[in-house]
């Protein structure tokens, strides 16, 4: 089963107000990867997960958490 | 070192493709069999034309040989020739998907291009008393498998035109059955032999993997 991940950046970003341009440039990657995993589109790697992670100074499960993690929990 | 040269090389290779086009569009104009009967000017344009052709096509066949045979040299120039883009993991795993997809569908053209290649169907009609029995029309199915250019030894009459020549290369002397046969195998190859490489070195490393 595929896991569907949430992801919090927009929020973070909102609240510090910084641009997905000033992320992107910030984390080292491109304005639409940033862009990509904001709308679900795209899985970060666990290297970029840190990244941005340690950039809003919080842990990875404050930025990212999976859909349906209860049942998954479950399921074990 | 190798690196700054192949660098100006191929800068020359492109940019001296456009004024190769305009030589031979020039060169069109004059004729080839009295060029020593033509003004001075003519003759030595001729022969300029014909330097700077030779002197391109020796950068071509440098060029195309480092291309498969150094591994900076076609990651510096390929990737902008099909304008692959990696700046990110991102990019790199769409670059993955892209290339995984392109290179199953070349395979199965490859295969296709194979077998419309190899096989050989002719119907044909015999007259009524060649018939070997009361139906005369015939069906011929046949494979050609050869792996030698049959053309080959013609083009070498044609080429030289009666005169003796020394050297004469008139392209590779292989059948495009043998080119289809060593591409295929040539994929399978060299995939498993680079995805053995890159799980040694670390299949997580996106940046490595090209």
């Amino acid at each position: 089963m595929k896991l569907k991940i949430n992801s919090r950046l927009h929020v973070l970003r909102a609240e510090q107000r910084i641009t997905q341009e000033q992320l992107a440039k910030e984390v080292g990657v491109t304005r639409a990867t940033i862009v990509a995993i904001e709308g679900g589109d795209y899985n970060p790697s666990l290297e970029l997960a840190f990244k941005l992670a340690r950039f809003f100074n919080v842990r990875i499960e404050d930025i990212f958490s999976v859909e349906g993690q209860d049942s998954v929990s479950k399921s074990r | 070192m190798f690196q700054k040269v192949d660098s100006a090389l191929s800068r020359m290779f492109v940019l001296g493709l456009p004024l190769i086009v305009l030589l031979a569009i020039g060169m069109s104009f004059v004729d080839q069999d009295s060029i020593t009967t033509q003004p001075a000017v003519i003759q030595t344009l001729h022969g300029l034309a014909g330097l700077l052709f030779g002197l391109w096509m020796s950068v071509a066949v440098y060029i195309s040989a480092r291309l498969v045979f150094s591994k900076p040299t076609r990651n510096t120039i390929l990737p902008r020739l099909v304008f692959l883009r990696e700046r990110d993991e991102r990019e790199a795993f769409l670059t993955g998907n892209a290339t995984k997809t392109n290179f199953l569908i070349t395979f199965a053209i490859l295969i296709l291009l194979l077998c419309l290649n190899v096989f050989h169907v002719s119907f044909y009609r015999v007259p009524p008393d060649q018939a070997p029995s009361d139906k005369n029309n015939v069906v011929t199915l046949s494979v050609d498998f050869s792996l030698i250019d049959h053309i080959t030894e013609e083009k070498k009459g044609n080429a030289t035109g009666g005169s003796k020549s020394f050297v004469n290369y008139s392209g590779l002397p292989i059948s495009k059955t043998a080119i289809l046969l060593f591409l295929i195998i040539w994929q399978i190859a060299s995939y498993n032999y680079l995805m053995k490489q890159f799980s040694k070195k670390g299949a997580g490393i996106y940046a490595e993997g090209n």
